[in-house]
């Protein structure tokens, strides 16, 4: 095979961290190189300079050979490199042909060519293996199926290498299924795929060699046949992993939270009931898509519910009401960081004490000294690293964030606790002290509600598992029924997989 | 103080030392003293749209309800003569006692039932036959015989003329203020609640706004302006006046001295000097009065301060101009929050109204707070405010307010024609909110190159 792109020895820095010292590797012609690495490894920044989004401080992009640069996307693009965002970057009001053409629409004295259009993105999105209408709006898609479009924009300049970063985070199991079928055609018609994820099972099984990046630094690649999760997670962490998930069970206390026929509004109305004891971990699972985090919403009330009671300790709260639900003891840490858990541009301890300080303020002033101390004691408890308490959230990891979140409800000493995909965009070290920390919560008798598309993650923290479909829970698993043949069989909505599982 | 706070003080100094190399008597004291005057009556409305900007949104109904409260104040206080059937005989009539002016016209009166004050009329036939009426500049009294000094100059009274006494009234001051103010907070009440229940765009409700509270003061007024007449001369000698005074370092050396420690004659083009023949030297310090305007400014931006900085109010309006869904995620009740913001905003714009009226004596219906919610909202971004919502600082938006004023007071004092002020006004905000991004990319690249180095 030959060597399609060069990355050598590439260096780069931003305020305050040196993000890559020196990264080389080789990008083959018809692979899928698996580039990973804990959060703030550099994978993101590399990806960036290989995309003409930033320049690299030094070093040298190579393709077949030859130096090149890019000052910015459309060279790159030109190049033959494109990248995927994580957050996908789609206009919502645009057709799905226009989106695809953007910035590139063939013209004809300044009058776009529409018929042309239209039929040169149909092409490109029967490749990918969407068969919809190229004039439906980007928005009405599902995140899957706009992905897809992602790749067919890709496809349509003429990618030979296609980046994509986290591409299966926000996918359900059957969207993920069917992109590393794609990603498999694209392999086979040469196109290289350099696959960046933190879901060590997917990488297992697309790979073709893995690039492990630790500190802005190699730390070591892996052949095809080398691939499997100890060795990966030894490279990345640079230790071995003695217990991924430090699961036990915990005496069970009285049912906290107690869901009766609760009725969400937007979505099918199935009402939907269930409990959560003391010390319990639930884990809900299920499809994106298939009402889960609606679920988590509607308990803490941001999203109205059109029917039902929910009590905690046996005290019911009003539906529809964060303050109501929050002062009856719930907490949500949700599921998109940046625009529902945090305010990004405020301070670490702003951030930390914004639920709780009412509690201790009195007549509405701010106990300052007090709001100090209670966001340093999470800062140490939690061990997140800042430099200050005073640095400005958005600096900080995704791991150092999702530990604010987690502060800012712990300060509030919460009853139950609702977590939305708790785990998402945290790298290994980050994601094991989280899983410490809901042990350590349930020990302490808080009931947690947790979602998770990582089936590992529900596998491996669930006491219970709740398996929704279509806005209605299909089944119900203890600890001993868990298994994924189980979980998928309830998430696709079969009743008769439920049976299978009894039996 | 944060480094835009420095910005916008820096930008004030050069300001005022740039207009003082080319018109040393621009720092005189009466300058500053109108500088910090016309920075008071303004910074009301900055204020009140620096809270609306946090939570990031706009109002740009302001001056509208500027003009629209000094017209209520007015028509509320609803200024009346009620006549009486009381008449007092004119005993004498003399030269003013109380009054300086030649005309000055004061009568001795018998005043029998009538206990005639201030501002009250008389209504009597004067040399001439023809029906006057005066109104009452003073009393005094003296052996049972009330004097009686006019505000009208040169009245022909007659003695032994018979006058009918008419009693001046209006409704109390404190009530009218109380009713002005809460028909403001009603009006951004309103504001809030279309922008938070029914999600209309704060531009859109508060453009609404703009055009019918214009309109609505041209309707009540009929048009006409609006005075206040000699009415409320206490309130309105109190509210001109000033409180303490603070001594403000070197000015005098500039505007007295020519850029030098001794007085300069301007008019000989040389230093003053004594009968001995030695220069005068000046004070360092010079004292400036601080108007009563500026005490009240002071007051409501300190408390806007606290409320800003070490309230859960502000904490929470600072979190939703953040990222409203997390702020109502983390249970913060933000419909509420905003609708606060729209309030204090409109109670500011209805004050400030009140405030313009006592200062100017009248109200223009038609033209009164015009274009004023755009000096406001430049004052509050000059002074850090981000359109986007979520930060804004109160010594900023004060000092921005200087800004705008000090920027017209040096357009005169330079003696630039009129009709370059809002050309220069506009390239100077244009400029300073350009610099600030300039110098905040050059400190942040800066900054990366030091961690660079040293990483």
């Amino acid at each position: 095979m030959t060597v399609r792109l060069t990355i050598h020895e590439i260096t780069k820095s931003f305020p305050g961290v040196k993000a890559l010292r020196g990264v080389s590797m080789d990008v083959m012609e018809g692979e899928v190189l698996a580039v990973i690495g804990e959060n703030g490894a550099g994978k993101s920044t590399l990806m960036k300079i290989l995309a003409g989004v930033q320049p690299p401080d030094s070093g040298e992009l190579r393709w077949y050979g030859k130096p090149v640069s890019f000052s910015n996307t459309s060279e790159s693009q030109a190049c033959g490199i494109s990248l995927i965002h994580q957050e996908l970057n789609l206009a919502g009001n645009l057709s799905l042909a226009a989106n695809i053409f953007l910035g590139r629409e063939p013209h004809r004295f300044g009058w776009i060519d529409q018929r042309r259009i239209h039929r040169e993105a149909a092409q490109y999105l029967e490749q990918v293996g969407l068969n919809i209408s190229t004039k439906t709006l980007a928005g009405e898609l599902s995140i899957g199926q706009q992905q897809q479009v992602e790749i067919a924009k890709a496809l349509s300049c003429d990618a030979k290498v296609l980046i994509m970063d986290e591409p299966t985070s926000s996918l359900s199991s059957g969207e993920a299924e069917k992109l590393f079928q794609l990603i498999e055609q694209l392999r086979r018609r040469g196109v290289s795929v350099v696959y960046i994820s933190h879901r060590l099972g997917e990488v297992a099984r697309l790979a073709d060699r893995v690039e492990v990046l630790r500190d802005g630094a190699n730390a070591g690649r892996l052949k095809k046949e080398e691939i499997n999760h100890q060795a990966m997670v030894r490279l990345m962490v640079g230790r071995e992993l003695s217990q991924y998930f430090p699961h036990q069970s915990h005496p069970l206390h009285a049912v906290r939270l107690k869901v009766e026929n609760l009725v969400i509004a937007g979505r099918s109305s199935h009402p939907i009931s269930f409990e959560v004891r003391g010390g319990e971990m639930v884990g809900m699972a299920g499809l994106v898509g298939a009402g889960r985090t609606e679920v988590l919403e509607t308990l803490l009330g941001v999203r109205p519910a059109l029917a039902g009671k929910v009590t905690v300790d046996g005290k019911a709260y009003s539906l529809g009401n964060p303050k109501a639900a929050i002062n009856a003891g719930l907490a949500l840490v949700p599921e998109d960081r940046r625009h529902q858990g945090l305010m990004t541009p405020m301070s670490v301890e702003e951030n930390l004490v914004v639920v709780s300080s009412d509690q201790r303020s009195r007549l509405g002033w701010l106990d300052r000294r007090g709001d100090r101390n209670a966001a340093q004691s999470q800062v140490e408890a939690l061990k997140i690293k800042t430099p200050h308490l005073q640095q400005t959230a958005a600096f900080l990891s995704g791991g150092n964030q999702q530990k604010i979140v987690f502060g800012k409800w712990i300060l509030n000493t919460p009853k139950v606790l609702l977590l939305d995909e708790p785990t998402r965009g945290v790298d290994i070290g980050a994601k094991q002290e989280i899983y410490s920390l809901m042990e350590k919560l349930a020990a302490n008798g808080v009931a947690i509600l947790f979602v998770s598309s990582e089936m590992e993650e529900v596998l491996g923290m669930a006491d219970r598992a709740l398996v929704m479909h279509e806005g209605k829970i299909t089944g119900e698993l203890t600890r001993s029924q868990l298994s994924e043949e189980a979980i998928m069989g309830l998430a696709v909505g079969g009743p008769a997989a439920s049976d299978k599982v009894s039996s | 103080m944060n480094l835009k706070n420095v910005g916008i003080f820096l930008l004030l100094a050069i300001i005022l030392l740039f207009t003082a190399w080319k018109n040393p008597a621009f720092l005189a004291d009466r300058n500053l003293q109108s500088l910090v005057r016309w920075t008071s009556l303004f910074g009301f409305c900055s204020i009140g749209v620096a809270f609306v900007i946090i939570t990031g949104g706009i109002d740009l109904s302001i001056g509208s309800l500027v003009g629209l409260s000094g017209c209520i104040l007015v028509l509320m206080l609803n200024q009346r003569y009620v006549p009486t059937d009381i008449q007092v005989d004119v005993i004498a009539v003399q030269k003013s006692t109380l009054r300086e002016g030649r005309e000055a016209v004061q009568v001795v009166i018998d005043p029998g039932e009538a206990i005639p004050k201030v501002d009250d009329s008389f209504r009597f036939r004067d040399m001439r036959n023809r029906e006057v009426v005066g109104t009452v500049y003073a009393t005094e009294i003296s052996n049972n015989q009330m004097l009686v000094t006019f505000r009208e100059p040169a009245l022909q009274v007659a003695p032994q003329t018979k006058m009918q006494w008419s009693k001046f009234t209006h409704r109390p001051l404190p009530l009218v203020i109380a009713a002005v103010m809460g028909i403001s907070m009603l009006i951004g009440l309103t504001h809030g609640i279309l922008i938070t229940k029914y999600r209309l765009q704060p531009f859109v409700v508060t453009l609404c706004g703009l055009l019918i509270y214009r309109g609505m003061a041209r309707v009540l007024s009929k048009d006409q302006p609006l005075g206040l007449g000699n009415t409320l001369d206490g309130v309105k000698q109190w509210f001109r006046g000033n409180g303490f005074s603070i001594p403000v370092p070197g000015v005098r050396w500039i505007s007295e001295g020519n850029w030098s420690p001794y007085m300069w004659d301007f008019s000989s083009k040389a230093y003053a000097r004594n009968t001995d023949g030695r220069a005068i030297a000046l004070d360092f310090w010079q004292w400036i009065a601080i108007p009563i305007p500026g005490i009240l400014l002071l007051v409501l931006a300190i408390v806007a301060w606290l409320l800003l900085t070490r309230t859960l109010f502000g904490r929470y309006l600072l979190a939703l101009g953040n990222n409203q869904q997390a702020a109502k995620f983390s249970g913060i009740r933000t419909d509420r929050m905003v609708i606060a913001a729209y309030v204090i905003c409109s109670a500011m714009a209805g004050l400030s109204g009140i405030l313009f009226t006592f200062d100017l004596n009248s109200v223009e219906p038609s033209s009164t707070g015009n274009v004023y919610e755009l000096y406001a909202i430049a004052a509050a971004v000059l002074g850090g405010c981000s359109l986007r919502g979520g930060s804004g600082s109160i010594v900023g938006v004060v000092v921005g307010t200087a800004v705008m004023r000090a920027l017209y007071l040096s357009i005169e004092a330079l003696s630039i024609p009129k009709p370059y002020e809002f050309v220069i006004i506009g390239l100077a905000l244009l400029l300073a909110v350009l610099a600030d991004e300039v110098i905040l990319r050059i400190v942040q690249a800066n900054k990366m190159r030091v961690q660079a180095l040293s990483g």
